[in-house]
């Protein structure tokens, strides 16, 4: 252990200061093509047509793949065995679930030649009105939830993140100056407004065996933008760095 | 953690006489404040005496003509849960109640509490980086460093901290006495004179001396004590100190102000007395916002904010104002 206490040298640092460091991009492996994908721009709707003539005959271009000429893929049947299962396959048909869903795959030489030829690619859709989740009707179908405490859990640490949290650094020292919790702000109970979780929605069995995807963390996501949002609407002050403290709002 | 002895005191005299000679004695009451600078290793006594066992500090008193004495040893949810205090002085009750929390106000000592270290987070920090008041001479790394929660009256080179205790602000607000125990006898020292400015000795946050026991603080009748509120702005909503707060107490006459009291925390290295707006506010009427605010501004001329307080400013003129238009509202 003579490692232990004593300084290393970097053995890859004089390389990567000097430009001579190689990438992964940076290798070639000879006989291979390159992919460039091509995405939706609605959210919900139909392709009413794809012209993909150009970007064929763009330099380098092996090959344009759409719904029109991708052979159809088996789906994959649900399976304890593939909890993440997804029988959703792109390139399949013309309808379009969701934005930036895959329209098309272009194939060349070089991976500039297929993103140039995915800009040539010309679709014209049919716009259907997006699927807006209403949580007033929604909640009609409500659930108890089985994991309410680990929901409530993530939207309390969202408001942390939206209106407390922050580790401050020196300007002069480059040191944390809130290196615990007497400086580095949690919510406390009177932070936290009486909160009522409900889980909308069936069993999902093709997202896990449980029949749902996992919570975790998953319920902090939207918190923070919807905190912002009311401030918004009350203050008239739209924020964008968090947390949203007072002196944002002055 | 810093290691200490502790002993127990059972007369004030010889408490008194103990705390003279030796340096390294600290009193010790409720302890919230002290234990958690030990552990910043802010305060490294070597001997602490128990004065809890001392007699007769523990009690909250009626005065004669209207005022309350508080023992300093009463605890701080017992003052705040004191009938006669809450109806003689609401502000004092709304002071305790925004402080700390419940456990520790269970715990906390009125005496104590005036004690509070005035402090930022480079003084707690428990590395040691530059701090005045952690080790004399070494500068003051908020200064030029972060400092969103420090002062924006008062401050000095060496020093640009905020007193922490809400109870401090409304009792510079009353204008009450702290009575203390020393060698020499009692003496009584008003309240606005207890803590002092950092100046070029920061190191010292009020003006007792070696041997010297705070017995009890009094607050004295005063017409605008019912008509009294402190209000407390704070980053999050309980256990967290003042960004900016304001005790404010009214006497009125038809709506228009007769005299008023106003002082504000989270500004200064001790409570900030604004005695120029107190002038300006008699005679204005409560519902002219504009007038209000005028008479608020006066006391800002001196205001330096730092390079992240600036907004301490504005902040403070509409803490202070709501503050007087809710007391108002009980006149």
């Amino acid at each position: 252990m003579t490692v232990i206490g004593q300084p290393i040298a970097r053995v890859d640092g004089r390389l990567k200061v000097t430009g001579g460091a190689h990438y992964t991009a940076d290798i070639s492996v000879g006989a291979v093509a390159y992919g460039a994908v091509v995405y939706s721009t609605i959210a919900n709707g139909r392709i009413v047509s794809i012209d993909t003539a150009a970007a064929e005959k763009a330099s380098g271009v092996l090959v344009v793949l759409t719904h029109k000429n991708l052979p159809r893929m088996n789906p994959q049947p649900w399976s304890h065995l593939r909890p993440q299962g997804q029988t959703y396959l792109p390139l399949q048909d013309e309808e379009i679930h969701y934005a930036g869903q895959p329209v098309a795959l272009v194939v060349a030489d070089t991976l500039d030649e297929a993103t140039y030829a995915g800009t040539l690619i010309k679709v014209a859709y049919e716009t259907k009105p997006p699927v807006v989740f209403d949580l007033r009707t929604a909640k009609e179908d409500a659930v108890e939830p089985p994991a309410r405490s680990q929901a409530i859990g993530g939207i309390i640490w969202g408001v942390g993140q939206a209106l407390l949290e922050q580790s401050e650094i020196d300007p002069v020292s480059g040191q944390f100056i809130n290196r615990n919790y007497s400086g580095y702000l949690v919510p406390t109970h009177a932070d936290i407004p009486d909160l009522d979780v409900l889980f909308v929605g069936d069993f999902d069995e093709e997202a896990s065996p449980l029949g749902a995807k996992g919570l975790g963390e998953l319920t902090a996501v939207s918190v923070a933008p919807a905190i912002a949002n009311a401030v918004y609407h009350a203050t008239g002050k739209r924020v964008r760095d968090l947390p949203i403290t007072m002196e944002k709002l002055l | 953690m810093h290691p200490f002895a502790l002993s127990r005191a059972d007369d004030p005299a010889q408490a008194i006489a103990a705390h003279a000679v030796d340096p390294h004695l600290a009193f010790i009451a409720g302890g919230t404040d002290l234990i958690g600078l030990i552990k910043d290793r802010a305060a490294l006594p070597e001997r602490l005496l128990d004065i809890n066992g001392l007699s007769n500090m523990a009690r909250i008193e009626a005065l004669p003509e209207g005022g309350l004495r508080i023992g300093a040893l009463a605890r701080m949810s017992d003052v705040a849960a004191d009938m006669e205090l809450r109806r003689r002085f609401p502000i004092i009750a709304e002071a305790l109640l925004f402080s700390a929390s419940v456990q520790l106000r269970n715990m906390a000592s009125i005496g104590g509490n005036i004690m509070q270290r005035t402090r930022c987070p480079y003084f707690r920090d428990e590395t040691d980086g530059r701090c005045n008041k952690r080790s004399l001479g070494s500068g003051c790394a908020a200064l030029h460093g972060l400092n969103r929660s420090h002062a924006i009256f008062g401050w000095s080179e060496s020093c640009v901290a905020t007193n922490p205790s809400d109870l401090a602000v409304a009792l510079a607000a009353m204008d009450a006495v702290v009575i203390v125990a020393g060698q020499k006898g009692e003496r009584h020292i008003p309240f606005t004179d207890f803590h002092r400015l950092p100046g070029s000795t920061p190191e010292r946050d009020n003006v007792l001396e070696r041997g010297d026991l705070i017995v009890a603080v009094e607050v004295p009748a005063s017409v605008e004590a019912r008509a009294s509120h402190y209000l407390k702005v704070r980053d999050r909503a309980s256990y967290e100190f003042a960004l900016v707060s304001a005790a404010a107490a009214l006497a009125t006459d038809g709506g228009r102000i007769r005299s008023a009291r106003l002082a504000m925390g989270g500004v200064a290295h001790k409570p900030w007395r604004l005695t120029a707006a107190e002038a300006a506010l008699r005679g204005i009427s409560l519902d002219d916002i504009d007038a209000l605010r005028s008479a608020i501004a006066t006391s800002f001329t001196d205001a330096r904010p730092l390079a992240h307080n600036a907004f301490k400013v504005e902040l403070a003129h509409r803490v202070a104002l709501r503050a007087l238009q809710t007391a108002g509202a009980r006149a």
